[in-house]
């Protein structure tokens, strides 16, 4: 099903370059075998044998978008509109790095453009129930001095491929809170490539929660482009049975006075497995920066793996930096002094695991979120802590 | 003890005592390049048994059919037809200091050899360019049954326990390219045998130096300590300056058998045009313990990554390293551990200093396999930045396979203080003292764990490189 029919078919109603775009994504995808990723001498993760037979791009997926304050447009309004802005992302990304990258380049089906005009306060909030092959391209613009409070809840109904590429600009004096509820079943695929481009002064908070999907593969990036922007990427992932979390979260600080922090933190169950990345890289002249990573893994059965790089590559020495990464099991001695105040073993290993997210927690804002978080963790440790 | 005090307080270490190149008659120089020829020249000049000649054959086929590796430092410099692979000097091993020939000596005292031994060494051994040049080991240590003895004279003297330990289970001869080209032009280094319950308390020492133009250094060392032992053994390493770059690929294997302990101590200080490519390993076995402390500081580019695989139930590794990364330097240096048993522990520390646009990586490996129930591992990686252009990267690499593990990892990375600097200053040091005192108490914890002469010519290094940083 992933042929050139199905591309122009796809792109009808586009413009020449655009096209070309597609034609040329087709072209590497058809030269490119599966990937087999690897990271450093030991890990990997291999792809080699995914399958791509059932995917359907032609099948249009419905989506629910409440928007306050926010311009949400489609593809040809935003053609229309923005028509700099459009150019740009698709010529930027990069739709060559591997299979799945010119896979979506050359079969994406739902193109979504969300801008916040100046010194607007904006609530967008998104509801997808995945039904069938979804290939997405977000283009988030938040205007000068805007707010953006930016929700996605994700949910499937059956065995689906996902794929999205989003573009995320905040301009000066921007604030944006980009929260990633994803809850997909468990056959899943789910590939996510980000990106992040920070003004002066803006800032972004992105929070995800990959409790779903068989697989995830999550490429995330901010660079802080602009003097005193902020950022932040907390994640939590709670893995069960079979599912595989690949994440890759960096920061980029490529002017002074910036600040960023990525703080993760998963549990992995079963024969659950995750592999987490981090970098945090400081440009020469990149003076007063701050960045700081902090990546923890709890490891709740004896087959469950975890695998851990956080990186550092600093050029500056006006800076401060630092990183952390632990992976362990639930501490005995923590455990035996709660039952010994009268816990049962079951309440009390549930109470070691919500401290464990305890960090992730504080660094919600919203009261919403912080609920969500502990619904999840009930609802997916249960069996773990049994 | 006193009188040791005092001698210390003497120790100034000159740079141009490194770096000075010495005349010296060479009996043997092979041209540049290797062949499969000048690898069995080289068999025949040691008159090596056959064994050993189809060991560095298969290195030397390995290696032409590899390529170089694609990640870490640049290598693109490094021509490897251009290094002499053998240099043998007019000499033959002495078991007397004075037998030694003058140059050569002359050279092992300005480094401080002999004196060294007359401190407080169970034994010496000192390698110019690929052969030994003198061998001692302490009386009472040869009556415990000691070994003590160039690699060349130990494959000979004690072919059993070489041919089971030499390049096989530790550091096959096929592990990666710079080890399949010291399997095939290695030359001198260390044999070390310790017999079981044996614990050798005062430290053995080895020295090499590199001394021709252009040229490679390859010695291996090789350390068995037997059930129940104890040994520390510590190497220096030094070359002169030259315009053309030199290679250094020595290969370090220790094999630690039950309860028995290994400390290895190495401080090298080759050259800045020296490409340092060495390989170090340890097997570890039942309740033995393998522990690393390297100082880095010489060389161009240096790609070091001492590894312990704890094999045993029980086992441990303890590493620590520095780095120093002054301008025009590349330190990719780290640590790599496996895990392969239940109830082993492993640290790593290291401390990176980058220098007015040196390059200083941490980069290394924990592995816990699916058995090693119950294992530890803490890593711990502190950088230091000084001057403008220094770079700092950390590429810590974690995979955990069961979960009766703890392990935890940590980096820094910052600057010196403006406030520690002005404390010092309103104390009445000068700006280069002050920077020189932080980093000598960044670097603290490493050097407490060198012999005192090595810690003294360490801080007094670094002193040297510090020199001048201001501004």
């Amino acid at each position: 099903m992933l042929n050139s029919k199905v591309v122009s078919e796809l792109s009808k109603n586009e413009p020449e370059w655009l096209i070309r775009i597609r034609k040329n994504a087709l072209k590497t995808f058809e030269k490119l075998s599966l990937p087999y990723f690897k990271y450093g001498l030991a890990i990997s993760n291999n792809l080699s044998k995914f399958n791509l037979d059932s995917l359907n791009p032609l099948e249009l997926q419905d989506i629910r978008i409440i928007s306050e304050g926010a311009e949400v447009l489609l593809f040809e309004d935003a053609l229309k509109k923005y028509p700099k802005i459009l150019k740009d992302f698709f010529s930027s990304a990069d739709f060559g790095k591997n299979k799945f990258a010119s896979l979506h380049g050359a079969f994406f089906n739902q193109t979504l453009f969300v801008v916040v005009p100046k010194n607007t306060k904006a609530k967008v909030k998104i509801n997808l129930e995945l039904k069938t092959t979804l290939i997405q391209n977000l283009i988030v613009v938040a205007e000068e001095n805007s707010e953006l409070d930016f929700i996605e809840n994700l949910n499937s109904v059956s065995e689906e491929f996902r794929s999205q590429f989003i573009k995320v600009i905040a301009k000066r004096g921007s604030k944006i809170k980009y929260f990633t509820l994803q809850d997909f079943s468990e056959d899943v695929n789910n590939f996510v490539e980000r990106k992040a481009d920070l003004k002066e002064d803006s800032s972004l908070a992105w929070v995800d929660y990959i409790l779903g999907s068989k697989l995830t593969k999550l490429n995330s990036s901010i660079e802080l482009n602009g003097s005193g922007s902020s950022a932040k990427t907390i994640g939590a992932f709670l893995g069960e049975n079979k599912q595989g979390f690949d994440l890759y979260i960096e920061s980029v600080h490529n002017a002074p006075d910036t600040h960023s922090d990525i703080l993760t933190h998963g549990t992995l169950n079963d024969e659950s497995r995750s592999i987490y990345r981090g970098l945090i890289k400081i440009k020469n002249g990149a003076k007063n920066s701050i960045g700081y990573q902090k990546e923890s893994t709890l490891l709740l059965s004896d087959k469950a793996e975890a695998d851990a790089v956080p990186k550092l590559e600093i050029k500056e020495k006006e800076v401060k930096c630092s990183h952390g990464t632990a992976i362990g099991r639930l501490d005995d001695e923590k455990l035996f002094y709660l039952m010994a105040r009268g816990l049962d073993e079951k309440s009390a290993k549930m109470q070691l695991i919500r401290a464990f997210f305890e960090p992730i927690e504080s660094q919600l804002e919203n009261k919403e979120m912080v609920s969500k978080l502990r619904v999840a963790i009930s609802k997916k440790l249960e069996r773990a802590v049994k | 003890m006193e009188d040791r005090t005092l001698q210390i307080q003497d120790f100034k270490v000159d740079r141009s005592k490194y770096d000075d190149s010495s005349e010296i008659e060479n009996e043997f120089v092979a041209d540049p390049g290797v062949t499969e020829k000048l690898v069995r020249v080289i068999s025949k000049n040691k008159n090596e048994p056959e064994w050993m000649l189809n060991k560095r054959l298969q290195g030397y086929n390995s290696f032409m059919k590899t390529k170089m590796p694609n990640w870490g430092p640049d290598l693109s410099k490094l021509d490897l037809n251009k290094i002499i692979y053998y240099v043998k000097p007019g000499t033959t091993e002495s078991k007397k200091w004075e037998d030694v020939p003058k140059e050569i000596r002359k050279v092992a005292e300005r480094i401080g050899i002999p004196e060294a031994e007359k401190k407080s060494l169970s034994g010496v051994g000192f390698q110019f360019d690929s052969e030994m040049a003198y061998h001692n080991l302490k009386k009472e240590w040869e009556d415990k049954g000691v070994i003590f003895e160039n690699m060349d004279v130990a494959v000979h003297k004690y072919p059993e326990l070489v041919k089971k330990y030499f390049m096989t289970n530790c550091i096959p001869v096929d592990d990666h390219k710079f080890i399949m080209l010291h399997a095939a032009v290695w030359s001198g280094g260390t044999f070390i045998y310790v017999p079981p319950k044996v614990k050798v308390e005062i430290p053995l020492q080895a020295y090499f130096r590199m001394n021709a133009k252009q040229g490679g250094q390859f010695e291996h060392t090789l350390i068995i300590a037997d059930e129940g032992s104890e040994v520390h053994y510590i190497e220096g390493c030094s070359a002169p300056q030259y315009e053309e770059s030199a290679l250094h690929a020595g290969c370090v294997e220790l094999h630690a058998l039950e309860g028995s302990r290994i400390r290895y101590s190495s401080v090298e200080n080759w050259s800045k045009n020296t490409f340092n490519l060495n390989t170090k390993r340890a097997i570890v076995h039942k309740n033995a313990r393998a522990d690393w402390i390297n100082g880095n500081l010489g060389s161009g580019c240096t790609m070091l990554y001492p590894s312990s695989i704890l094999i045993g139930e029980g086992a441990s590794s303890d590493s620590l390293g520095i780095a120093f990364a002054a301008k025009g330097q590349n330190q990719d240096t780290g640590s790599k551990v496996v895990h392969a048993a239940p109830n082993t522990s492993s640290t790593i520390w290291a401390k990176s200093i980058s220098k007015n646009g040196g390059v200083a990586s941490y980069r290394g490996s924990v592995r816990i396999l699916k058995n090693a129930k119950n294992s530890k591992c803490s890593v711990n990686c502190d950088a230091l930045l000084i001057g403008e252009g220094s770079v700092s990267n950390t590429y810590p690499f974690m995979k955990v396979e069961n979960n009766d593990v703890d392990i935890s990892h940590e980096a820094s990375v910052g600057k010196i203080g403006d406030e520690e600097i002005f404390y010092l200053m309103s104390r009445g040091l000068t700006e280069e003292q002050a920077m020189q005192m932080v980093v000598a108490g960044f670097i603290e914890p490493v050097v407490k764990q060198l012999p005192l002469e090595y810690a003294v010519e360490l801080n007094k290094l670094i002193e040297l490189e510090m020199e001048g940083s201001i501004g």
